[in-house]
C-alpha cells in the first residue's frame, strides 16, 4: 500500500530517489508520512502530516549529520468489542531519514507538532546564510 | 440492515483530486476508519493541517458530508526542495442509509484527526435476547 523510505536521503534527491523506487514498482509512491521540505533565506523547514500521531510517539534525532524522524501510530481506544469495518489510515511504525545540508545547525533545531502537522525548523549557520554585500 | 449500513460505509464520495464541478476546485479525498459499537458507527477522519473552525460537517438524513480547508504549509517566498504534501481542501461524503439517529450525531477534532460519532437507532442496536 505504501513505501516506507529507511534509508537516509539527502534532502535534495529525496523526490529522484522515489521516483526511480516508482519505476521498479510501477504503482504510485505514496509515502507515509509526507513530507515538504521548504528552504528560507535563514533557515529549512521540515513540514511533516501526522495525523493521529501523538508527541510522546515520536522521536526525531540528529546523529552524524542525519536527522531521523521515526515513531508509530497508535490505534484507536475504542470500547471493548469495537469491530473495525473499513481501515485505510496507516497504524503502521514509520522511519525517515534525511541528510541534512552542512550548514544546518544541528543543536538550534526545534519542533512543534499541531493538528496532525509536525514543523521541525533547521537553522542555518550564520557563515550559510544569503547576504546583501554593500557595494563601497 | 446492518449489512446494507456496511457496505454503504465502503462507498467513497468522490476520487482523490477529483474536481468538483461546483466550485472548480481540487479536493482530497482524506482516508477514513469505520467502527461499529453496540450502540453507534463511528468514523475517523485524517484532516491533518485543518482547524476546528475550517471544517464543515453536513448531517443530514442518510448523508454525512465533510469539507475542510487548509491553510498554505509554507510561506510565498519557499524554495521547495520536497514537496510530497498537495495543497488542497479536504471533501468526502458519506451515504450511510437508515438507521442511525441523525439528530445526534456528535464529532470532535483533536491532532489532526476529525472523530465523528453516529448513534445507531433503536432498532438497529445489538441486544442479547433472553431465551424463555
Amino acid at each position: 500500500m505504501f513505501m516506507r523510505v529507511a534509508y537516509p536521503n539527502s534532502l535534495f534527491n529525496l523526490r529522484a530517489v522515489d521516483e526511480i523506487l516508482s519505476d521498479f514498482t510501477s504503482r504510485p509512491v505514496t509515502v507515509f508520512p509526507a513530507v515538504d521540505v521548504a528552504e528560507y533565506d535563514n533557515n529549512y523547514e521540515l513540514v511533516v502530516e501526522l495525523p493521529g500521531v501523538k508527541k510522546e510517539d515520536l522521536k526525531i534525532s540528529v546523529e552524524n549529520g542525519v536527522l531521523t524522524l521515526s515513531g508509530e501510530r497508535k490505534h484507536y481506544n475504542f470500547p471493548e468489542g469495537t469491530k473495525v469495518l473499513h481501515h485505510e489510515t496507516h497504524t503502521h511504525p514509520f522511519n525517515r531519514s534525511f541528510e541534512l545540508p552542512v550548514e544546518v545547525n544541528a543543536s538550534d533545531i526545534s519542533a512543534e507538532l499541531k493538528e496532525g502537522v509536525l514543523r521541525i525548523r533547521l537553522p542555518k549557520s550564520e557563515q550559510a546564510r544569503a547576504r546583501e554585500v554593500q557595494i563601497q | 440492515m446492518a449489512r446494507n449500513n456496511e457496505i454503504a460505509l465502503f462507498r467513497r464520495g468522490n476520487n482523490a483530486l477529483a474536481l468538483r464541478p461546483e466550485s472548480q476546485e481540487s479536493y482530497v479525498t482524506p482516508a477514513v476508519d469505520t467502527f461499529e459499537t453496540a450502540d453507534s458507527f463511528i468514523l475517523t477522519l485524517d484532516l491533518p493541517g485543518t482547524r476546528k473552525d475550517a471544517i464543515q460537517l453536513s448531517v443530514e438524513p442518510t448523508n454525512v458530508i465533510v469539507r475542510a480547508k487548509v491553510e498554505p504549509y509554507h510561506k510565498e517566498d519557499a524554495n521547495l526542495l520536497v514537496n510530497e504534501t498537495v495543497s488542497k481542501s479536504y471533501y468526502r461524503s458519506f451515504n450511510l442509509g437508515d438507521g442511525i439517529d441523525y439528530s445526534r450525531v456528535q464529532a470532535e477534532f483533536d491532532g489532526g484527526v476529525l472523530t465523528v460519532s453516529l448513534p445507531k437507532t433503536e432498532s438497529m442496536r445489538t441486544r442479547e435476547i433472553t431465551i424463555k
